[in-house]
């Protein structure tokens, strides 16, 4: 395939990287700024000790662990938007793919990384490699989530190549960045013969990372399904997490692809078409959510086991009703009403619905491991409330991780160049060929190559 | 299985995986044979 003139069709995808207006510092002040506020809260936290959080006994998992849950989830969606939609060749993914494969990479280290923020002392993170035994499920998270965040980044790197090699070509930048550029590309010339090994290497990785996405969140759901804990012993745990963590990053992919449209002025990339295929896809995976989640609750109902019950009975009508059924009203009620009807479904409404699945997401996580651990078996009912040092450490996460967003949007185009161009250029006429091929009369001849 | 042997099964699979991801970078890059 031909680089010749892509960065002239495709100019608007450089912009963000030659100009930089106030808004930047603004957003990047703000962030740094909420940064500090957790990093003095964790401090704070390793010199007092756990104490200083809303944890206790019965209850020794919070928030942190809730935002491991949560973040793990939502860096699934990356892999599901660019490789699955890779695989079955879905020609609207291509505005879609590099900032959902960012969600993935820029998200995932804060869901393993929660883990040691749950910690008191966070230095024996070590004896998990020190004295790991591999009958512990903790164990097999380990595995999952570090193969998950090298094939992730290996994936998101992999599509960066060639555009990282156009902008060491074309563009005029300072003599560090430049260097940076020349460094990553690796000496890509953007050959024929380097396109089709990419395309192949894509696929074979596609095929891969959507394997990996079903076993590691699966297994993250392990860590709370092959304990004997009520609410969580069930072998229906591990596929109920997985549709939840496709459901909250295929809404992170939305909120983030059209913040990047607005502030990029990516209007003629990221079309209202291109979000109504996204937003049917989310609006089929929140019917699949509430068919998972009435799977779930109903086989604890029907089975009538009192230690279970107990835990049902807090989440449904006690302690915890509030939030359980926030949680429906976010995850089914409210997108399902606006993603249902084509005239909310616009770019607006598909933003809103994204939001209130986050929200209603990380409340699932929250009433999966709260509840659970506050009705033990066997001890006294305990009671969880989190103080302003898990708010603030929760936060400075999530605007580290914004933070890696804005300014990996500034050193990289965030719609992959290189793929536009192979759309325009290839994948019309492959397309056009794929469609005859399916009709009557076409022979296996007649087929496409791959 | 005894203690540590999971520290080391970890390990052991990331390095075989970094091992693969290389050489496919290694095999990506290859330069073009001139005739």
């Amino acid at each position: 395939m031909k680089q010749e003139g892509t960065t002239q069709e495709d100019a608007t995808l450089f912009e963000p990287l030659l100009r930089t207006g106030k808004g930047f510092y603004v957003t990047v002040a703000v962030l740094v700024i909420l940064i500090a506020w957790g990093a003095y809260a964790l401090v704070r936290q390793w010199v007092l000790g756990l104490g200083v959080t809303g944890m206790n006994r019965p209850v020794f998992w919070g928030v942190y662990i809730t935002n491991f849950v949560f973040f793990i989830g939502l860096s699934h969606a990356g892999t599901l938007v660019s490789a699955i939609l890779r695989i079955v060749k879905a020609e609207w993914r291509r505005p879609f793919t590099r900032a959902a494969e960012a969600v993935t990479v820029f998200s995932l280290p804060f869901g393993a990384g929660s883990i040691i923020l749950d910690l008191g002392r966070p230095d024996r993170v070590l004896n998990v490699f020190l004295y790991g035994r591999f009958q512990s499920a903790i164990m097999w998270d380990v595995t999952c989530i570090s193969l998950y965040l090298l094939s992730s980044v290996f994936y998101f790197y992999l599509a960066l190549i060639p555009d990282i090699a156009m902008c060491r070509d074309r563009l005029n930048v300072g003599p560090l960045r430049a260097r940076l550029y020349k460094f990553l590309a690796l000496g890509w010339t953007g050959s024929e013969r380097q396109y089709r090994r990419l395309d192949r290497l894509m696929d074979i990785m596609a095929v891969w990372l959507t394997m990996l996405v079903v076993i590691v969140h699966t297994v993250v759901a392990w860590i709370f399904g092959m304990t004997i804990v009520p609410g969580w012993h069930g072998a229906f745990i591990g596929p109920y997490f997985l549709v939840g963590a496709i459901f909250s990053g295929v809404g992170a992919v939305i909120i983030t692809t059209v913040i990047l449209r607005r502030v990029y002025h990516l209007e003629d990339y990221i079309k209202p078409v291109h979000i109504n295929a996204m937003a049917l896809f989310h609006l089929s995976l929140s019917l699949l959510w509430l068919y998972f989640t009435f799977v779930e609750y109903f086989t604890i109902f029907y089975g009538n086991e009192p230690a279970h019950m107990v835990v049902f009975n807090a989440k449904f009508w006690q302690e915890f009703s509030p939030m359980f059924w926030i949680m429906v009203a976010c995850c089914f009620v409210i997108p399902v009403a606006i993603l249902s009807n084509p005239r909310t479904r616009t770019i607006a409404g598909a933003v809103v619905a994204s939001i209130f699945v986050n929200i209603g997401m990380w409340l699932e996580r929250y009433i999966v491991i709260i509840p659970s651990m506050a009705r033990p078996r066997m001890a006294d009912i305990g009671s969880y409330m989190p103080t302003w040092t898990e708010w603030a450490v929760t936060l400075a996460c999530f605007a580290f991780f914004a933070l890696l967003y804005t300014l990996f949007t500034k050193l990289f185009p965030v719609i992959a160049v290189w793929e536009m161009h192979e759309a325009r250029h290839q994948s019309v006429p492959e397309a056009v060929g794929r469609v005859r091929s399916y009709m009557p009369g076409a022979t296996a001849s007649s087929l496409p190559e791959e | 299985m005894g203690v540590g042997e999971g520290g080391i099964i970890v390990l052991a699979i990331m390095a075989v995986a970094s091992a693969i991801f290389l050489s496919m970078l290694i095999w990506l890059m290859q330069p073009e044979k001139k005739d």
